[in-house]
Formats: structure tokens, C-alpha cells, sequence
């Protein structure tokens, strides 16, 4: 829980200093949302992988995906 | 244009040189001779040829494509939906996992000589570094690295010649002892690493000042760097035998390491550790500014500047949480990533410039 609001923490002040450090962004509505979104997936991933929601490692998931995808292609064929 | 500064050819020379070492001048060694043994070098030369091979394709389309990355002539030509499903997400997102990547296994090598010191701690100063030459944009990156890559470079080279004396030259024998196939066997790995990663400078490319340089840059580049890693691969072999260096993680730290000049200075292996790291982070810039400005491009952001503190959080995460062990890296580099990877470096640029060639034959060629 500590962990999380550290996390949370963190990115807010990393959203501040992006803000103080390109002030025009607060013009360009899209621009904001997009750069947050990117800054919100950061955030995402740290939370999951603190809290222990995220049980597996980045490599993992994408052998999975990949062996995933082969056995699909594989069994289409067949 | 999300990118107005430009870079002269000798920048890309040496951009494209330093682009090929890193942390790949550390750790490729000790694949290559796991599967080829002494005949590493050999390998290492092959693998440059592919290398120069994949800049003609990628300069080809380049070429046709003035002042246009590859985000950009993708769009052009297989449409928005089409060319941002088949080229630019795989591209970026093997530009993002090459990143996390990188700085992973750069922290992983940090940790020998720091070993009290916290990896993320580390991600994120390294990472830091990374996102405020980001947001000075390619110019900044280009500079930096040429202040890096002509200490890395002599270093390097310097560092071989002194230890001349020392080299056991029947390390390199029997020469293709067992025959090809584990040449060959050594080669994907190898292609892909260094050669095939730079697939990064196709966001790069269009920002060099004269179009026309383009070609000759990065072959320059790429046998400038490939010199270098060729020479990392023999020091290794020949200072600590091809057996040695295949347990090694590391073999040319711990060749530097026992190399000692003259006699009576040794110890090099933090020196040339120093300019290893300095070598890797120009490199893991350009990564990240070959990531940084695609997103953008996709996003339709009117600065890709905006994007570097979030990218560079991403990374801090991503690297930590890459793998749990160099075993499952190892695994997954030799095992999914030699496979994943031709379809990046090769099938998207190529299905581009095949589209090209078809649309109009002349294209809107450079001379």
C-alpha cells in the first residue's frame, strides 16, 4: 500500500515537472491527454507489478503471447 | 515536420557506430563464442556483411522516401489503419522492449561493481540522463556522442594494440575445426543484435543534413563499428581462450582485466567499463528518440518532446520488471527474439520498399 502511494506519488510529481517544463501543453488539450496516457500506462504497470498483480515478468508474457499466436496459426492450418 | 534539427554525415557516422556497440560490445562475445567458439570472428564477419546488407535495403527505401521515416512511409503507403498495424506498432513496440532491454542488461553489468547499490537506483539515474538529451532533441543526442564515441573508439583500440604481447594467437586454432554449421549457427543472434537493431536509425536517417550522404554514412557507420566489435570478439578470444570466454558473461571486462600494459599498468577493465556505459547511454538515446518521435508521429502530437519524461518512466518500469534472471534473457533472446526480430528489421521495410518499387518503379529517387 506504502508502495502504491509512492508510485502515485512519483508520477504526480513527474507530471508536474513535465507540465512546468512545457507550459504550451496545457493549451494543446490533445497533446496533454496523449503525454498522460503514456505517463498513466508508466503508472499502471509500476502498480501492478508493486502490488504483486503482475506475477509474471515482461519476457514471460511475450513468449507467452508469441507461442500463443504459433500454436493458433499452427492449428488453422491443420 | 515533428523534427526540424539536422545532423551532419559525420554524425551519423559515428551515431551509427556507437549504435552498434553499447552494451552489444559486452555481451555478443560471449554468444557468439558459446556457438562458434574460436571461429567467433568469423561469424562477426559475416554477420557485418549482412549488416551492410540491411542498410542498402533500408537507404533504398530512404531514398525514395526523402525526409520521411519510416512511421511516415508506411502511412503513405499501406494507409493510416494498414500501415500503423503492419510496420509501425511492431517496430514500436520491439523499439520500446529493445530499449527496456538495453537498459536491463547495462544495470545487470552496473551491478558488478556496484554490488550494494540498488538496481533502480540506477535505472533511473541512467534513465534520466536519457530523457533530459531527449528533450534537447536529435542535435543534443548527436553531440554527446561525439564527445563518447572517439574515446570509446581509440580506447578500444588502443586497448587491443597494447595487449598485442599478451595475445595467445592459437587460441584462434584450428580454424573452422568443426566446419560451418556452427558458424552459421551463430549467425541469427548475431545479425539481429547489432546489425538488425539498428532498424532505430530509420527514424533517424531522414535527419541527416544531406540527403545524398545517407548511404555512404551508414555503411561508414556500420564498418566502423563493426571493426570494433570484431576487435572486442578477438581480444576476448585470444586473452582468455575461446573456452574461458564462451563462461564469461562479460569477456571483454574481464580481458581488460587481465590485461596489463608494459608490465606494470592493469586494471583496465574500470576504464574500459566507464566507456562502455558512457557508450551505451548515446546508444539507448537514440533508441529512445527513434521511440519517442514514431509514438509521436502515430499520436500526431504537434512536439514529440512532450513524450520523453513518460517514455522515460515507462523504461525506468519496463527495465525493472523485464526478466527475473539473465538464464530467462539468454533464453529469450536466442530462443523468441531471433525469431520475432527478422519481421522487424527486414519484413516491414521490406514490404515498404516493395510497394514502393510497385507504385511507381522511378520512385522519387535522390541523386
Amino acid at each position: 500500500m506504502t508502495l502504491a502511494l509512492y508510485t502515485i506519488a512519483g508520477y504526480t510529481v513527474l507530471a508536474a515537472i513535465m507540465l512546468a517544463t512545457f507550459p504550451e501543453l496545457k493549451r494543446q488539450r490533445r497533446d496533454l491527454v496523449l503525454s498522460f496516457a503514456v505517463l498513466a500506462a508508466a503508472c499502471a504497470l509500476t502498480l501492478a507489478t508493486v502490488t504483486g498483480v503482475l506475477k509474471l515478468t515482461i519476457n514471460q508474457m511475450i513468449t507467452g503471447l508469441f507461442i500463443g499466436v504459433v500454436k493458433a496459426i499452427v492449428n488453422l492450418w491443420r | 515536420m515533428l523534427e526540424k534539427s539536422r545532423i551532419s554525415t559525420q554524425q551519423l557516422i559515428w551515431l551509427y557506430a556507437n549504435g552498434l556497440l553499447g552494451v552489444t560490445t559486452l555481451i555478443m562475445p560471449a554468444t557468439l563464442i558459446q556457438s562458434a567458439k574460436q571461429d567467433a570472428w568469423i561469424s562477426a564477419l559475416i554477420g557485418a556483411v549482412a549488416g551492410l546488407g540491411l542498410i542498402l535495403i533500408w537507404t533504398a527505401l530512404m531514398l525514395r522516401h526523402p525526409r520521411k521515416t519510416i512511421v511516415e512511409i508506411a502511412e503513405e503507403l499501406l494507409g493510416k489503419a494498414l500501415g500503423t498495424v503492419l510496420v509501425t506498432l511492431p517496430l514500436l513496440s520491439y523499439l520500446l522492449w529493445l530499449i527496456w532491454s538495453m537498459v536491463r542488461e547495462l544495470i545487470g553489468f552496473f551491478t558488478i561493481n556496484y554490488p550494494e547499490t540498488p538496481a533502480e537506483f540506477m535505472i533511473v539515474v541512467f534513465v534520466a540522463v536519457c530523457v533530459y538529451a531527449l528533450s534537447g532533441g536529435l542535435e543534443v543526442i548527436a553531440r554527446t556522442n561525439d564527445l563518447v564515441f572517439p574515446v570509446v573508439a581509440v580506447s578500444t583500440a588502443a586497448l587491443a594494440l597494447f595487449a598485442l604481447p599478451q595475445f595467445a594467437w592459437q587460441d584462434l586454432q584450428p580454424v573452422l575445426g568443426e566446419g560451418l554449421a556452427p558458424v552459421i549457427a551463430a549467425l541469427p543472434p548475431h545479425i539481429a543484435w547489432p546489425y538488425g537493431n539498428a532498424v532505430a536509425f530509420l527514424m533517424v536517417f531522414p535527419h541527416i543534413r544531406d540527403l545524398k550522404d545517407m548511404r555512404k554514412g551508414a555503411l561508414l557507420g556500420s564498418m566502423l563499428g563493426s571493426f570494433l566489435l570484431l576487435t572486442s570478439i578477438l581480444v576476448s578470444i585470444m586473452s582468455l581462450g575461446a573456452t574461458s570466454a564462451a563462461r564469461a558473461v562479460y569477456p571483454p571486462h574481464f580481458a581488460a582485466r587481465t590485461t596489463v600494459i608494459a608490465g606494470f599498468i592493469g586494471g583496465l577493465d574500470g576504464l574500459m567499463d566507464v566507456l562502455w556505459i558512457s557508450s551505451s547511454v548515446a546508444r539507448t538515446m537514440v533508441f529512445m528518440y527513434a521511440f519517442t518521435l514514431g509514438l509521436a508521429q502515430v499520436l500526431r502530437l504537434s512536439l514529440y518532446r512532450y513524450l520523453a519524461i513518460p517514455v522515460g518512466a515507462l523504461t525506468a518500469i519496463g527495465a525493472d520488471i523485464l526478466y527475473e534472471s539473465c538464464v530467462e534473457q539468454t533464453v529469450f533472446n536466442k530462443q523468441i527474439v531471433t525469431l520475432i526480430a527478422p519481421s522487424i528489421y527486414l519484413g516491414g521495410p521490406l514490404l515498404c520498399l516493395a510497394l514502393s518499387y510497385l507504385r511507381s518503379p522511378q520512385g522519387g529517387k535522390q541523386r
